[in-house]
């Protein structure tokens, strides 16, 4: 029976997801704001998830790891390949402050505060224990939300610019997210009681060992790119196998795949000739696959029972990013003009503040390695702060000082 | 080529030496550990984390020997299937282990659903109607030949083999022998569609071979579970053997024992084995094989609905839907490659404008289908059992391909092809692969207390690959040899058309 109503729900949702109606709604603000950010994925997850219909058991899910290590991978690959050295070269000067600003106020503020708030609520005080929650934590806090259409309500040329910081700052800061992120995950390891211990040395040989490996296959893949020529189904073929061998030796080396694959990457971004670009553009295209995917999952793996200090936490994250980011946003563009029109101080405030995706990813990847109860609250904790903090721009639209046109939708865009 | 072969041997060894050290340094994974809370949960098992390293050295591996194959004229899945066997547990354990191989299922589904569409997008309603008393005649006179000739070959060599012990008893030989026959009809419609894919072959021979095979394969589905079941009453003590004890009374479709490789379903009759009735038996198939068409009219529609409405983001959909199906199909005990087939068929020929992009889309996606399906199909190759029963598996295989030869010939002319696509027809019929590995294996289970089990089953996993090894090799040659070259089309002949107008 269980069964069948989790088909109905899906055949259902698969429907109304379809339906010409249900596309137009994306011009109501909050809509928008639901299925850019990839909740309403997350909202299906969650209903044909163990904590729903239960179509999808959490033991399949687990049992399918590697797989879905495959997506993070890939992620890591694809923000691997804009490290190009002449694009670097060009956005860290215009944007190198704000990376600067960001990394290192919200390591600071976001990492100090998760540190204290994950210390009270697990009362663990040893680094072993709390380098991965805070490490995930703060590395999710990092940069904000590429994505600018939807915030783009006039044309000035200051909006235009105040978008293309955000999206290559956040493409930046995200590049140290992953290298942050992969350091600390990499730190702990289990011990033979199952217990969180620190053993440098293992530590270290194990990031030593994912690098050279990562920029070892990065020269491989090169190699395999010649022979794959400019047909697309072959180089399709060659950045799957690359990203699944890179992503499924460090998952099983106990490391980030994540960083393993964006360091691969990185090597062939910066080695490969136009052929590979062109079929950048291709790959691109399965950003929309594995977004869909990694929200998706987010919501089968969440533990929807938090108690009071994960609610606290996520709740502390919010107030944080909406207190600090458009200050560090400001601090790290100081030679940006002052906005002279609503629309552009929306952009100011809202743009910085939203939540950047690979907070998901990081998430997603952490109880995918080890699927504890705590892991998965830490989940729903990202989850939380992440829809909150998206629905910053709408209410700042209801704010009279805010106040601005209405939303432009996609299909206007492209018209 | 020498530079492609050096460059394929350095990316080949580099990959295996760090997927073997890899494994050297795996971190150990405890049986149970302990979260921040102070709860504990189970950490996953380390074949379980080495999986991904084994899916990227296949897709990569079986990319670059699939190359060098088709450098030196062989069909690429040749060069799939073989690096399968190379680096699969039963020749170099260090690399892919046999528990890693169930994690795979999840990219099985995927392949399945998505060969089942193509194939379904090949098979031209038009096409059938018109050669229908083709295809009907091939098929029937294949099954029943090599039913006949395998089945007789079978029971009088079967006390020749060392091996295969306590096969005294001519009615325990006659239904082995049979059992072995059924599976000596599979073959397998994924390596058809893999080979007219990398042809881009859509000729008579094309078409034909692939309506016959996955007719065949959907008979098959029923005559194994027919045979098997009386097979198994007959020669199992008591009639109740160690399957049906588990109160197994189910005749679910399996996907490959839950590994699935070819996109190949049976059903798992051998769990009836002697307790149900024939009629039980044949109803549920029925009610299986009726729900998965059903199933698949329904999926294409849903598919045909979101192509014509919205028509965005087509890998997504295709992903998604191949996996909806491979889960839909798994709750519903419905066999994928039928409803993807039909899915695929309904939309191609009902509104084949709209779907040809759906079709590229699902083109794409193929390469590394192919590379992953078919090498995991050659890791689960067991190259021991050839080794050992090599040459008893020649002497069944060589009598196989006769038959096939001969019947598809003589269906052939029956049917009036053309002389041409009659004469290398049989090509097409030789490759097995998933479906009867999963055969094999529901022998194995079936007969497990009985001291011939562990032999027949040996036997056959020895005759499997070999089939697998010269199966699409000779139908790259017969395609070729038959007028088939890259790109072919030829008009499908109509049901009046003789053998004379053929040649003409």
């Amino acid at each position: 029976m269980e069964t069948f109503l989790a088909i109905l729900v899906l055949m259902t949702l698969a429907l109304v997801a379809t339906s010409p109606r249900f596309y137009r709604m994306r011009r109501i603000p909050a809509v928008s704001v639901l299925m850019t950010g990839g909740w309403l994925a997350i909202a299906a997850g969650i209903a044909i998830g163990p904590e729903g219909v239960a179509l999808i058991p959490r033991e399949a899910l687990l049992n399918a790891t590697p797989l879905l290590m495959m997506a993070l991978g890939w992620i890591g690959f694809v923000i691997g390949l804009q490290a190009r050295r002449e694009v670097l070269a060009n956005v860290i000067r215009d944007v190198g402050r704000l990376v600067a600003a960001d990394v290192l106020t919200s390591l600071l503020i976001f990492g100090g505060v998760s540190w204290l708030l994950v210390w009270l609520w697990t009362d663990r005080t040893s680094l072993a224990w709390l380098a991965g929650p805070v490490g995930l934590l703060s590395a999710a806090s990092l940069g904000w939300s590429m994505e600018t259409r939807s915030l783009l309500r006039d044309r000035s040329s200051r909006s235009q610019h105040v978008a293309l910081l955000l999206r290559a700052g956040g493409t930046l800061v995200s590049i140290f997210a992953i290298m942050w992120f992969g350091v600390l995950y990499d730190l702990p390891s289990r011990g033979a009681d199952g217990a969180l211990v620190l053993d440098w040395s293992q530590s270290a040989s194990r990031f030593g060992i994912t690098v050279v490996m990562s920029i070892l296959m990065g020269l491989l893949g090169q190699l395999a790119f010649r022979h794959a020529g400019r047909e697309r189904e072959q180089q399709l073929v060659v950045s799957l196998g690359l990203v699944v061998f890179v992503a499924g030796l460090a998952t099983e080396l106990g490391a980030s795949p994540m960083l393993a694959s964006m360091l691969t990457g990185v090597v062939i971004a910066n080695l490969s000739g136009k052929e590979f670009q062109r079929f950048e553009r291709f790959i691109i295209e399965a950003e929309h696959v594995v977004a869909v995917l990694l929200a998706l999952l987010a919501g089968l793996l969440m533990e929807l029972n938090i108690g009071t200090w994960a609610l606290v936490l996520a709740l502390a994250l919010v107030v944080l990013r909406v207190l600090a980011k458009p200050l560090i946003f400001r601090i790290g563009t100081p030679k940006l003009e002052e906005a002279s029109g609503l629309e552009a101080r929306q952009l100011d405030v809202a743009g910085p503040v939203r939540q950047n995706p690979l907070a998901l990813a990081f998430a997603v990847g952490f109880v995918l390695a080890e699927g504890s109860q705590f892991n998965r609250q830490l989940l729903t904790v990202v989850i939380i702060s992440g829809v909150v903090v998206d629905f910053v721009p709408v209410v700042l639209s209801l704010i009279p000082r805010f106040r601005q046109l209405p939303a432009s939708t996609p299909t206007e865009e492209v018209a | 080529m020498k530079g492609m072969l050096r460059d394929a041997t350095v990316i080949l060894a580099s990959l295996l030496l760090l997927a073997i050290a890899g494994h050297q340094l795996t971190v150990s994974s405890g049986e149970q550990a302990v979260d921040q809370l102070g709860q504990a949960f189970a950490p996953h098992s380390s074949g379980l984390m080495a999986t991904g390293t084994g899916f990227g050295i296949l897709l990569l591996g079986s990319w670059l020997v699939g190359r060098i194959a088709a450098a030196v004229k062989l069909p690429k899945i040749t060069g799939y299937l073989l690096f399968g066997i190379i680096i699969g547990p039963s020749t170099a354990p260090v690399i892919i282990r046999e528990d890693q191989l169930q994690y795979l299922k999840l990219v099985n589904d995927l392949a399945i659903a998505l060969i089942a569409l193509t194939a379904g997008s090949e098979i031209q309603i038009d096409f059938v109607r018109k050669t229908l008393s083709t295809i009907a005649s091939v098929m029937l006179f294949q099954v029943l030949g090599i039913l006949l000739v395998i089945a007789v070959a079978a029971y009088f060599l079967l006390p020749f083999i060392p091996s295969i012990e306590g096969l005294d008893s001519s009615s325990h030989r006659f239904w082995v022998g049979l059992v072995l026959a059924t599976i000596a009809t599979a073959s397998s419609p994924a390596v058809v569609i893999a080979i007219l894919t990398d042809l881009k072959s859509r000729s008579t021979m094309a078409q034909v071979s692939l309506a016959v095979t996955v007719s065949k394969d959907l008979i098959l589905v029923i005559l194994f579970a027919v045979i098997i079941t009386l097979a198994g009453a007959a020669v199992l003590s008591g009639g109740a053997g160690p399957a049906a004890e588990d109160g197994g009374a189910t005749t679910e479709l399996v996907a490959d024992g839950g590994h699935g490789d070819s996109g190949d379903e049976v059903p798992d009759a051998s769990h009836d084995g002697g307790e149900h009735g024939d009629g039980d038996v044949t109803m549920k198939l029925v009610i299986e094989l009726g729900g998965s068409l059903i199933a698949g009219l329904i999926v294409g529609l849903i598919m045909a609905l979101y192509l014509h409405r919205l028509n965005a983001h087509l890998p997504i959909f295709v992903v998604f839907s191949c996996f909806a199906i491979a889960l839909i199909c798994e709750s519903l005990h419905l066999e994928p490659l039928i409803v993807a087939l039909i899915a695929g068929m309904l939309m191609k020929n009902l509104w084949r404008q709209q779907s040809e992009v759906l079709f590229d889309t699902v083109e794409e996606l193929s390469l590394p289908v192919y590379c992953v399906f078919f090498s995991v199909a050659g890791c689960k190759a067991d190259v021991m059992s050839l080794v050992t029963l090599g040459h008893w598996a020649v002497l069944l295989g060589a009598i196989r391909c006769a038959t096939i030869w001969g019947t598809a010939k003589v269906g052939g002319k029956v049917a009036g092809l053309d002389p041409r696509t009659s004469k290398w027809l049989w090509t097409a019929f030789v490759s097995q692969a998933g479906v009867s590995l999963v055969l094999a294996t529901r022998v194995k289970d079936t007969f497990a207390d009985e001291v011939f089990a562990d032999g027949i089953y040996n036997l056959l996993l020895a005759s499997i690959v070999l089939n697998e090894i010269c199966g699409p090799m000779l139908f790259k040659i017969g395609l070729i040899r038959a007028g088939d070259g890259e790109g072919s089309s030829q008009e499908p002949p109509t049901s009046g058309e003789t053998a004379a107008d053929g040649e003409a």
